[in-house]
């Protein structure tokens, strides 16, 4: 089984502020692997067998590789970082396009496609999707566990009010619901086994997209102007035995709201 | 004119980290220099006491008063200068300034609204290819510069950056009768044994004690005296019995990249037999060396359940017995160096795949969180324990031995704690043979019960070549252990000087000495 999973090196939100005029501060505030990704990572090792083969890509800056790094410090096997400066302020189609051309060209056939569900600093919770319709395959949202027998694999998905397993057809779109609060560290041994594994970068050309189709000349949003709104209080009711994770939900909760 | 304020019995000012609760009439809060003389001019006069307190994160009861009134120095902060001297660069601090805002001043690279103390020190600093840091860690981050310096205070990394003491530079101090003092290292010190400054109008002059300060361990038992000695020196770790710090220069370091570790061990001997050659190993090269026993380890599963702090550490693994966390400087040999802890680690029970590792910020921070809700787990607990025992404090030891007799103390600890039924656990400062031991108490009971215990373990570290204060100082909890350390004469000593700068002694009762002359 191949599985590719797509991650995002973002802003640690935990460690930003807002200054007088109520902009986020994002001088200094160190860049983190996303969350979401790195949970969805984590769920993936948990399921491979000997043999299984993990690997990683992420589009963004040249210094992104810091969390294609951690990556392979916790168990990816290969990494891959889509960058060229023709890339910078893509939206959602144009990112979902750069994934999926990635995908298409350099990662095709693998057993699943696996996403977090959104980026904690942008928050659209779009990419996962545009990319499963982009290829054409099917999309499973948030999946809280992925399961394999002998007839393939089983996702578990929680929808908050409802819970269900469903089969996952080979190369299907699966994009992970949860973030674990406490993380993970990787081990000294597997910080010295990924030194030996390899990033491949990977610009606009290598993936055969033109200047039209990525970043900011490829997006079809266009920001005309953004304001705060207020909405209607919703109420909602999770049970969450464990503290620690009941905590961790308020905060992913408290963030999403940001 | 300044701030008073009658103290309420409830009040913050009251008590500190160790839950020792004490009695005072009004807390006194100057902003700076001449509103603290101003207070203490006043105080003098009338012979009323006066106990000084800034963040209360001590844990001997130092800033915590008998009688009188509380000086707090809480609106005396900040990192106001920077500075170059032969040594290097220094900081200039009031004496609130936490070790966290002096580090994270030093981050932001911008110095261009603190004041040059030399000239184009702050230009020079923030051109400097690597950011520097104050390098003495306390463990307690959010502890004042002030208090770091009146206990010389010490912690994970005294291992490689030695105590307080050696990165203080110069020091304005404001005597009992409001005068001060205004010195820098070398501009006053002994003559064989005695010393003798200036301080305005007055000018002192005096013995020092006999004794000699045991410097071959960690040490923060009382004032430094020796021969020749620097009046710096006698102020730094004195506790404020002899004076208030209201200014401090510190030096900085230049920061090199680290990589955190933690190496879980099946049990507390082969994390201790690990230490034993981690110590000795030129390659390994460590930072700092701390311990967590199995049952730390056992308290923090527990707290991590429950504590929202914790939110952001990983589980510590279920078979894990003992853990051994230390920083590395990243050097180009890495891999050597990880393949010797591999090395040790595999002939004690442990490997490299038992442990979590951290290059990025972050990373380390959690892993600092989790050590460092051993102690903060005890104090919360001692202070549940308040309500139905208001006598009770914290009981924790912090006493220092020499290398080849770190074994020896280790097991009296235990065999003592265990032939006493107590409940403890043991961890932090292996690398200096300075774990602490905290005893969990259950009972009024148990805490005199862990009294007796104590005043044991303090006798034999002594009898070891140790110091029964390491790092924390003396307070007003350790008092007794001087007279181990110095004997009758010794602190008798200490409280004649005390007589010449303090006459009415109105500053800190109770601290070091154990009460009035």
């Amino acid at each position: 089984m191949r599985y590719v999973v797509a991650v995002k090196q973002v802003p640690d939100t935990m460690e930003m502020s807002v200054d007088e005029n109520g902009s986020l501060v994002r001088a200094g505030v160190p860049s983190v692997l996303n969350p979401y990704d790195e949970y969805a990572l984590v769920k993936i090792r948990g399921i491979m067998d000997d043999g299984d083969e993990l690997v990683v890509f992420t589009m963004g800056p040249p210094q992104a590789e810091a969390a294609l790094r951690r990556c392979l410090q916790l168990g990816a096997d290969r990494a891959y970082l889509l960058t060229d400066p023709a890339f910078a302020g893509a939206d959602v189609w144009a990112t979902a396009r750069v994934l999926t051309a990635f995908i298409g060209k350099f990662e095709p056939g693998a057993s699943l496609y696996i996403f977090g569900r959104q980026a904690i600093d942008g928050d659209t919770g779009q990419v996962p999707y545009e990319v499963a319709g982009l290829m054409g395959v099917r999309q499973f949202a948030y999946v809280d566990s992925l399961e394999s027998d002998d007839d393939g694999i089983l996702a578990v998905q929680d929808y908050g009010d409802m819970v269900r397993r469903v089969r996952v057809p080979e190369g299907s779109v699966v994009s992970f619901g949860s973030v674990d609060p406490n993380g993970v560290f990787p081990s000294i041994q597997d910080r010295l086994d990924a030194e030996s594994k390899e990033i491949v970068r990977l610009d606009r050309v290598a993936l055969g997209l033109g200047l039209y189709s990525v970043g900011l000349k490829g997006s079809l949003t266009r920001i005309v102007s953004t304001r705060t709104v207020t909405s209607a209080r919703r109420n909602r009711k999770v049970e969450i035995r464990d503290p620690a994770k009941g905590a961790g939900f308020i905060i992913d909760e408290l963030e999403a709201l940001r | 004119m300044f701030y008073r304020q009658r103290i309420r019995s409830d009040s913050k000012y009251l008590t500190d980290e160790s839950k020792m609760t004490g009695k005072g009439e009004h807390v006194i809060i100057p902003v700076d220099e001449s509103e603290l003389r101003e207070a203490m001019r006043i105080n003098n006069s009338k012979g009323n006491p006066v106990t000084v307190s800034a963040m209360r994160t001590g844990v001997c009861g130092g800033c915590v008063p008998l009688e009188g009134d509380v000086i707090s120095l809480e609106r005396m902060s900040g990192v106001i200068g920077i500075g170059r001297d032969d040594r290097g660069y220094f900081v200039r601090v009031l004496p609130c300034t936490t070790i966290e805002e002096i580090n994270r001043v030093l981050r932001t690279g911008d110095f261009s609204s603190l004041t040059d103390v030399t000239e184009g020190a702050g230009a020079a600093l923030a051109a400097e290819p690597v950011p520097y840091f104050y390098p003495v860690d306390p463990t307690e981050m959010n502890g004042s510069i002030g208090g770091n310096i009146a206990c010389n205070a010490s912690g994970p990394r005294t291992y490689r950056y030695g105590p307080t003491r050696d990165w203080v530079r110069r020091l304005m101090v404001v005597m009992p009768d409001g005068q001060f003092v205004d010195f820098k290292r070398g501009d006053y010190r002994a003559e064989g044994r005695r010393m003798s400054f200036p301080a305005g109008r007055s000018f002192y002059s005096f013995e020092i004690p006999s004794y000699d300060f045991n410097t071959d361990v960690k040490n923060a038992a009382g004032p430094m005296f020796h021969s020749d000695m620097d009046l710096i020196d006698m102020f730094v770790g004195s506790e404020g019995i002899f004076g208030i710090i209201a200014e401090a220069d510190v030096y900085i370091a230049p920061w090199h990249p680290l990589v955190s570790s933690i190496l879980y061990f099946p049990t507390d001997g082969d994390c201790l037999a690990a230490v034993r050659e981690f110590r000795g190993d030129d390659l390994i090269d460590p930072e700092f060396l701390e311990y967590m026993d199995g049952r730390s380890l056992d308290l923090v599963r527990g707290v991590m359940a429950s504590d929202p702090a914790m939110i952001r550490v990983p589980r510590i693994p279920d078979d894990a017995g003992s853990a051994l966390f230390f920083d590395m400087a990243v050097t180009g040999d890495m891999r050597a160096r990880f393949e010797r802890v591999g090395e040790i680690a595999s002939r004690h029970g442990s490997s490299l795949s038992e442990s979590w590792c951290a290059d990025d910020d972050q990373g380390r921070a959690r892993m600092r969180e989790l050590r460092h809700s051993i102690p903060r787990s005890v104090f919360e607990y001692v202070a549940s324990l308040k309500g139905e025992m208001p006598g009770i404090h914290k009981m924790g030891t912090d006493m220092s031995v020499p290398d080849d007799a770190a074994d020896e103390m280790m097991d009296y600890y235990r065999s003592e704690l265990d032939s006493a039924g107590l409940e403890y656990v043991v961890f932090g400062h292996i690398g200096n043979n300075h774990p602490h031991v905290e005893i969990i108490l259950k009972s009024m009971e148990d805490f005199e019960k862990a009294q007796e215990v104590y005043d044991r373990f303090a006798r034999r570290a002594v009898d070891l070549g140790g110091s029964p204060s390491a790092e924390h100082g003396i307070g007003k909890i350790k008092t007794r252990y001087m007279e181990l350390m110095y004997g009758r004469e010794g602190v008798e000593q200490i409280r004649r000087i005390k007589a010449i700068l303090d006459p009415k002694d109105i500053l800190c009762r109770g601290n070091i000495t154990g009460g009035s002359r």
